[in-house]
């Protein structure tokens, strides 16, 4: 370990204040006494009996006076409830949080529910972390899968929109996250809880959320020939797919994008988008040959890109709705109404968008000079709008021509890119000695990491072709 | 005790002391065990949230919740042979919650002299450069990259997985900011 490591490790541990562990367990302590109170107090409240009720109500008060002492602001910071979240896939699990955002109670709803919470303990925890795990629970009891269609609702209720508002992206973000490290993907659905008795009572007869029974009575008003009753027995996905046939418009109560595009995993869109962060280039990419729908190209979506931080971050399916066109072909319109080669172009955005009842494709591309935007309509292929501007932002590079190969396999065993690896690296002055440190497969790439006495060799090698997409040295003294 | 931890490698002590069944062992209740995890992983969780919040106030404030979360949630704590990366994953997620309210509101004056005075204050002249360099010279990914290997003993690859980076892109970085604080050291010397 370098010098100025052990020095900033030190540094780290001297900087921290004498006494903070002490600090740390009494918290805990309090914690502890405080929730004992908080619940003696509910249960108290709960009490039914006419006699007890009043005994009740007088050690309720004191209680209450006692928590007051410890300040009534530590009381409605930590206790009072902010926020209610409905997390609806099959399982439905409702979750209140206090204004700070974290998570005071679950309610597993269903039995679904129950399975997915039963190892989780979410209590005090952020609440778009506490979804996220709710969500890898889902992954891991296979109510959410990997490799299929998955849809996921998320109601919120808070007073304070703004605030809802943020809920939503930072749980939906987390969300993305989560899918994408599990390489699964689902379309989110969000909606702000709007509390009545219709919907309150559907929810209780039929042991689902609020959310999704108001969810539910949305779409009952919008098609009538839809039954509540019906509908509440329904997964999320299956709901979905009623939308999606009876072409049910949402937007007025719900948000979601409905976004396909050329890139299958959106870890790479993720990945990228950190990297244009963090280097300011756009990075131009191929659209890829309509061979196989699966394992494209990448293709940068710098919507996602730009508006990633922002609005939601909705992670898209990966199969199309039956009567659509599929992306490549919407590409090839745009090219050719634009007069544009596909040798020459660069598609910067493929983007499937629902809006104003039809689906249409929303397509950016630059050519010879100019940026063009082009909305493609998703059925009939028709071009319904297009956009041709004189691009004079920094030149963009032709794409670097990546070999052709079968793209669906991996032909490219580990062993076979360990050697890969370690041949490379004698080539820059390894000696014999080299060892392997590390070796991962990670999204169609062999991450592997070398090392010869203080040298150390890291390479990311394709585990289609073999070939050595980046690699780096260094030395670790 | 600390003087004996110096001179073990920071990554073999955290890789020996800090497991899944530490953290299992916490989550029953049993808090010998949370003072060990502690010892051992503390100037981690410090030094990483220091990186990403850039004053000592926070940072102790940050440390107190993920060592108070973890105790929370190890009951519900999954084994994953990587318990360091959930804890630190614990202290990022405080850590960029904090740093997103700095979006709207400007650091408190006081914070940012109790940094100075804190950093100060350190004995030892060549931790407080050191500190000193990482904070002002290395861009906001260099500086979390660093911390993660000085004081977690963190693996370039493990570093990319917690930042949810690209690995050649941690390389780099870890490479230009070491570059950097050497430089920057030669030219004190």
């Amino acid at each position: 370990m370098k010098n100025i490591e052990k020095n900033l490790c030190s540094a780290a541990e001297n900087l921290i204040k004498f006494g903070t562990y002490e600090e740390i367990t009494s918290k805990i302590d309090s914690q502890k006494t405080e929730r004992k109170m908080i619940m003696s107090y509910n249960e108290v409240k709960k009490t039914k009996k006419k006699g007890l009720k009043y005994i009740g109500l007088a050690v309720a008060a004191c209680l209450l006076l006692v928590v007051g002492a410890f300040g009534g602001n530590y009381y409605s910071q930590n206790f009072a409830v902010d926020s209610v979240v409905n997390v609806d896939v099959n399982p439905s699990i409702e979750l209140t949080a206090n204004k700070s955002d974290k998570v005071l109670e679950v309610n597993a709803i269903n039995v679904e529910a129950k399975k997915v919470v039963k190892n989780l303990d979410l209590k005090g925890i952020d609440l778009d972390t506490a979804v996220s795990a709710i969500i890898g629970s889902c992954l891991q009891n296979g109510y959410l899968k990997e490799g299929a269609e998955n849809e996921i609702l998320i109601s919120v209720k808070n007073d304070d929109k703004a605030h809802a508002k943020a809920l939503e992206k930072n749980i939906n973000a987390q969300i993305a996250t989560k899918l994408n490290n599990k390489k699964a993907k689902a379309t989110v659905i969000n909606q702000q809880i709007v509390e009545d008795d219709k919907a309150l009572e559907l929810a209780q007869k039929n042991n689902i959320s609020l959310g999704r029974a108001s969810f539910i009575l949305s779409l009952v008003e919008k098609d009538s020939s839809l039954k509540p009753e019906e509908l509440a027995k329904l997964s999320i996905h299956e709901l979905a797919e009623i939308i999606s046939q009876n072409k049910i418009d949402i937007s007025d109560f719900a948000e979601y994008e409905y976004d396909e595009n050329l890139l299958e995993n959106v870890e790479e869109i993720i990945e990228e988008k950190n990297e244009d962060i963090v280097e300011n280039t756009a990075k131009p990419q191929q659209t890829q040959k309509p061979e196989k729908p699966q394992k494209s190209e990448k293709t940068e979506s710098e919507e996602i890109v730009a508006s990633a931080p922002e609005s939601e971050v909705n992670v898209s399916s990966e199969a199309k709705p039956s009567k659509n066109i599929s992306p490549q072909d919407a590409v090839n319109i745009a090219l050719k109404h634009a007069g544009v080669k596909k040798k020459d172009a660069v598609v910067a955005k493929t983007e499937l968008d629902y809006d104003d009842g039809i689906n249409k494709f929303e397509i950016e591309f630059k050519a010879n000079n100019y940026e063009y935007n082009y909305e493609i309509d998703a059925v009939s292929g028709a071009v319904l709008d297009y956009d041709k501007e004189y691009d004079d932002d920094v030149v963009v590079e032709k794409p670097v021509q990546k070999p052709e190969t079968k793209p669906q396999k991996n032909s490219v065993t580990k062993a076979k890119a360990e050697e890969i690896a370690i041949a490379h690296a004698k080539n820059l002055g390894a000696s014999d000695n080299v060892k392997l440190v590390e070796i991962e497969k990670d999204d169609g790439k062999y991450e592997i990491e070398l090392k010869d006495g203080l040298v150390e060799y890291s390479y990311e090698i394709s585990a289609k072709t073999g070939e050595i997409i980046e690699y780096e040295t260094e030395i670790d003294d | 005790m600390l003087i004996l931890a110096a001179f073990k490698e920071t990554s073999e002590v955290i890789k020996s002391t800090v497991t899944d069944e530490l953290i299992l062992k916490i989550g029953e209740g049993d808090m010998e065990a949370f003072h060990t995890l502690y010892e051992a992983a503390s100037p981690a969780v410090y030094g990483f949230a220091l990186s990403i919040i850039k004053n000592t106030h926070d940072a102790q404030d940050i440390l107190q919740d993920t060592f108070l979360a973890v105790h929370e949630n190890a009951f519900g704590y999954v084994p994953s042979g990587k318990p360091m990366a959930w804890i630190l994953t614990i202290a990022k997620n405080f850590s960029l919650e904090k740093l997103r309210k700095y979006k709207k509101e400007p650091i408190a004056q006081e914070f940012v002299i109790e940094n100075e005075q804190a950093i100060d204050s350190l004995k030892n002249v060549e931790e407080k450069e050191a500190v000193r360099a990482m904070l002002e010279l290395l861009d906001d990914e260099e500086k979390r990259i660093v911390m993660l290997h000085a004081a977690a003993g963190f693996k370039n690859r493990e570093i990319a997985e917690l930042l949810d980076m690209k690995l050649s892109t941690v390389l780099s970085k870890y490479h230009r900011a070491i570059k950097k604080l050497q430089a920057n050291k030669k030219g004190e010397d």
